[in-house]
């Protein structure tokens, strides 16, 4: 049967405009082959979304794009004024900028030095705000460093075991050796693999450490407690202050959307959100907007800037924000 | 004003035009899902669209898109819960499944709706048209035929290949209308705050 006759038929069958004959064809049509059992769901599918649906008769587009046209032409003379006397403060927030960013430059190059004196640790990462690092271990072993975290490389590494020490967050691809147990060191945690990948996330000021492994097994343990053991597609955490462990739902994706510019929360707060954004974008953002801390689910695929986040809060939620050199401040519009 | 600010504000203008008549219907229809009254979803539009404009650093391309769905879709739902009307619809499919995260399923339908809405309100003229007949009034195709004086063939044809640019878009993603998904941030009106306050205040 031609593709376009079918399609019309589908659509009639769903629509209930079939005559008895055309329905006994679809249903034939469609016990023939898998295929098309398939794609008669899918016209389901779209149909039952339809059903539940609004279509407004005549949303009055003309009038009301007249009506936010007069809107903007009766505001558009108060807001060149202000356009005009905000000029000078701008040019002046540049050029203490400059100076700024020469101070924060020399800065990090003296920093290394001062840690690597640091007994006992044979190598030493530390990545500021609003970058990422890939390192290569000596075992072949590769860790993407998130922003805002530290990575050190114990001494004696590889000779009977590898132990890193981090703080921050990290997605591990660990080379295989069994006889070499690998050891990452976080406050409070240990995590000890053989040969794996995983994502572990150890911000000091979170109460929780997480750690999502996507290949292989992962035993998450403290001095003390035995933990757990996690293997591909496990989640788990632990609670730095009741020192409990708790597995947790594993989302395809969402622990590692950091290594691609993504951003995931699942009914996160305000503030968790914008602590990662700092974070991310090396940025302080202050909300003084008033919105609530209730919980938002975000989920972007590409983050390129701060603002791409923002402009979707400003939008969505009425409020509206400035952001002077590093600092961004949300406010009530 | 100087003259080449003028133009450049002439042109802006333009280009929000055209985003505005482009996307307008389909977004007064996608608030209406929340709101169920027009002259709710039109405020909410029009709410959405003045703080675009008032954004300077923004270009008005299809890229803003997903931004104005998503907006769309948290402005409607603010403003249900200031009108502390009932959310039937919405917290029955919110509190519809008995996973840990009973929200997820009600979330991914509320972005293939958004994609259909999308899809819908850009169909060519005559197809949308009557697709809408068939979908706003529930016209049957010999209504429609007669209405618009063409025949039911053409009727049939037109929603068929409505019905199969909107299978293509859920389905397809190598179609060219399928970009980023069009919600992006959503806040969930049940969660802990926001609902206590609307039972409080």
């Amino acid at each position: 049967m031609k593709e376009d006759k079918i399609d019309i038929l589908i659509s009639k069958y769903l629509n209930n405009s079939c005559t008895p004959e055309e329905k006994v064809q679809v249903e034939k049509w469609k016990a023939a082959e898998k295929a098309n059992q398939r794609y008669f769901e899918q016209f389901e599918k779209v149909e039952s979304l339809l059903s539940e649906m609004d279509f407004v008769a005549e949303p009055e587009t003309d009038q009301e794009w007249q009506k936010l046209r007069n809107e903007i032409e009766t505001s558009a003379e108060s807001k060149q004024e202000a356009k005009v006397r905000s000029l000078p403060a701008y040019k002046k927030y540049l050029s203490i900028a400059a100076a700024f960013a020469a101070l924060v430059v020399i800065g990090w190059l003296l920093l290394p030095q001062f840690y690597s004196s640091t007994p006992g640790i044979a190598q030493e990462y530390t990545i500021p705000k609003g970058e990422t690092k890939s390192v290569a271990l000596p075992d072949g072993s590769t860790v993407n460093l998130n922003a805002d975290s530290y990575l050190a490389v114990i001494e004696g590494f590889s000779e009977k075991e590898r132990r890193v020490r981090l703080q921050g967050e990290a997605y591990f691809e660990i080379a295989r050796n069994p006889e070499k147990p690998f050891i990452v060191e976080t406050e409070k945690a240990r995590t000890q693999v053989l040969g794996t990948a995983f994502n572990l996330r150890a911000y000091p000021e979170s109460e929780q450490i997480r750690l999502s492994v996507t290949e292989g097994r992962v035993a998450f343990r403290t001095d003390d407690l035995e933990g757990v053991v996690l293997t591909a597609n496990k989640a788990a955490s632990f609670d730095k202050s009741t020192q409990t462990f708790q597995v947790e739902t594993y989302e395809q994706g969402t622990a590692t959307a950091w290594l691609t510019g993504g951003l995931y929360f699942k009914d996160a707060s305000l503030s968790t959100i914008f602590r990662e954004l700092e974070r991310r974008f090396d940025v302080t953002i202050q909300n003084e907007s008033g919105l609530g801390e209730e919980a938002y689910s975000v989920e972007l695929e590409q983050v390129d800037s701060v603002t791409t986040l923002l402009d979707l809060i400003a939008i969505s939620f009425s409020v509206s924000y400035t952001q002077q050199g590093k600092v961004i401040t949300i406010k009530p519009q | 004003m100087q003259k080449e600010e003028k133009l450049k504000e002439r042109s802006r203008l333009e280009s929000f035009e055209k985003l505005f008549k482009q996307y307008h219907p389909a977004l007064v229809a996608y608030a209406h899902q929340y709101l169920k009254s027009k002259e709710d979803a039109m405020e909410v539009v029009q709410d959405v669209f003045m703080s675009i404009w008032k954004r300077d650093d923004l270009t008005f391309d299809n890229n803003l898109k997903g931004y104005l769905y998503t907006a769309t879709r948290n402005k409607s739902l603010n403003a249900l819960q200031k009108k502390k009307l009932p959310t039937v619809s919405f917290s029955a499919a919110i509190h519809d499944g008995q996973t840990d995260n009973p929200s997820d399923e009600a979330l991914e339908v509320e972005e293939l709706k958004a994609e259909l809405y999308d899809e819908i309100y850009n169909l060519p003229e005559k197809c949308r048209q009557i697709f809408l007949l068939s979908r706003q009034q529930g016209k049957t195709y010999n209504e429609i035929a007669e209405q618009l004086n063409i025949s039911v063939k053409t009727v049939e044809n037109q929603i068929s290949i409505a019905l199969k640019r909107l299978r293509r878009r859920l389905f397809e993603h190598n179609n060219p209308g399928h970009t980023l998904p069009l919600l992006l941030i959503f806040l969930t009106l049940f969660g802990g705050e926001a609902l206590k306050n609307g039972i409080l205040s």
